[in-house]
């Protein structure tokens, strides 16, 4: 029987923040990354701050990559957040070219308005989604923001795939991805008030109504 | 759309007490530091950040178990600063739950330890913290040991030094300010702004609304506020308020 929400731990990533804001809402969140722990989850959380090609490169080691892909074919629900977003898509163009877990087609770029801007993206900053009868964004309004920290932001190939989008100057881009029932979040839900705490509630609903 | 100016609360810690002194100095005890960590959270504030106010001075960081309480019930960025020295000190700040380290002391001398940690946890997560005193019209000496010792550094040479070195942000002090309630020094926010091309964050010297008010010409990112927010003399909704003024 599929029990808890598995974290994942991999070395990277603000990991206790993300445990504190699951458990608000779910007993069983564990953090891990062994077989069993997969086996026996139903839902996954990747976490992840910093480099693409780091990130990657600690998910390959222990063969995590196959894991997850494997994870997503099972339809089981997945966020990834922050880095663990971007890892979601094919490929990432910070450092050169790097391959991701391509479970979302669409490239990994730097967040370039055309206005003067400074990098990273250190802002709170509304959505906007289109989708106005999403699970995710239950309770969501247009006014509430979300901490977001970032200098390259993920780009679904599939405008259908883009569920939310934030404004920064000029640019407009994806900042909550959606395909089936895979999720990845750009800013931080975890670290974004009450407001985010909804969007992590939401999400164990999400684990809950599936399972 | 620019985006909003965040406000952080900033707390000073010793002895796990918060404390406030004047340019730095003569520290006085103002309460619990979760608590007021806490209350901050609900109130609104953006961010916050815990300033072990003596552990570059004797070497040392003890402010752990105090972020791992805090991230238990706070659910915004958390910055730690204060004697973090080591990637092994980055390293247990982030795993006790800290979003972002802010580096000082350890920088000035030995400016390759941003770049190091910046390559191992992202430039998000390094914070280049910078005490300045002015020593004469645009010339302001960077100081480090938390405002004791006069570096070899001038400002604008070290802002440039640390952006090549890849840290994320700057938190700017003025020691000559710090604690005085007279507001932030225009001068050296002016003379910063210009300089930074990567968010900036001035700290201290905030007593009234009107010196949030004054700064709004000036391109800035956020502001941190101990005094203000420790004695209740401000609001955080009201300092947010006079944050967005443009």
């Amino acid at each position: 029987m599929r029990k808890h929400i598995l974290v994942l731990d991999y070395g990277i990533g603000n990991i206790k923040s993300i445990m504190a804001a699951f458990k608000k809402f779910e007993n069983n969140v564990l953090l891990g990354s062994a077989n069993k722990d997969f086996a026996n989850a139903k839902a996954l959380i990747i976490p992840g701050v910093g480099a693409f090609r780091h990130g990657m490169e600690k998910l390959k080691v222990n063969k995590l990559d196959t894991r997850i892909r494997e994870f997503a074919q099972e339809n089981r629900p997945i966020m990834g957040i922050c880095l663990g977003m971007q890892m979601l898509f094919s490929s990432s163009q910070e450092f050169g070219e790097s391959a991701g877990l391509n479970l979302i087609e669409g490239d990994v770029i730097r967040l370039s308005p055309k206005q003067k801007h400074k990098l990273p993206n250190i802002s709170w900053s509304e959505i906007s989604s289109s989708y106005i009868s999403e699970p995710l964004l239950e309770g969501i309004n247009q006014s509430d923001k979300f901490y977001h920290i970032h200098s390259f932001y993920a780009e679904p190939k599939s405008r259908e795939h883009i569920l939310a989008k934030t404004k920064f100057f000029d640019k407009s881009y994806c900042s909550i991805a959606k395909k089936g029932n895979i999720f990845g979040c750009q800013f931080h839900p975890e670290k974004s008030g009450e407001q985010g705490l909804k969007i992590v509630k939401n999400f164990v609903n999400i684990s809950n109504t599936h399972e | 759309m620019n985006p909003a100016r965040r406000l952080i609360a900033r707390i000073d810690v010793k002895n796990n007490f918060v404390i406030k002194g004047i340019h730095l100095e003569g520290l006085r005890k103002v309460g619990d530091p979760n608590e007021l960590a806490k209350k901050y959270y609900e109130n609104g504030v953006d961010e916050i950040v815990f300033m072990d106010a003596v552990a570059a001075y004797y070497d040392r960081n003890s402010l752990s178990e105090i972020i791992s309480q805090a991230t238990d019930n706070i659910f915004i960025p958390i910055m730690v600063g204060g004697g973090i020295r080591s990637v092994s000190d980055i390293t247990s700040a982030l795993n006790s739950g800290a979003d972002k380290v802010a580096i000082n002391t350890a920088a000035i001398r030995n400016p390759t330890f941003l770049k190091e940690g910046s390559e191992v946890f992202g430039s998000q997560c390094i914070v280049s913290s910078i005490d300045v005193k002015k020593e004469g019209p645009n010339s302001w000496r960077v100081y480090f040991d938390n405002g004791r010792e006069p570096s070899r550094f001038m400002l604008e040479e070290w802002i440039e030094l640390v952006q090549e070195m890849g840290s994320g942000e700057i938190v700017l002090t003025s020691i000559d300010r710090e604690g005085t309630k007279k507001g932030f020094d225009q001068d050296l926010a002016r003379f910063s702004s210009k300089r930074s091309s990567i968010p900036l964050i001035f700290c201290g010297g905030i007593g009234k609304l009107s010196h949030v008010i004054e700064m709004s010409g000036i391109e800035y990112d956020a502001l941190a506020v101990a005094s203000v927010l420790h004695y209740e003399n401000l609001n955080i909704q009201e300092i947010k308020e006079a944050l967005d003024k443009k």
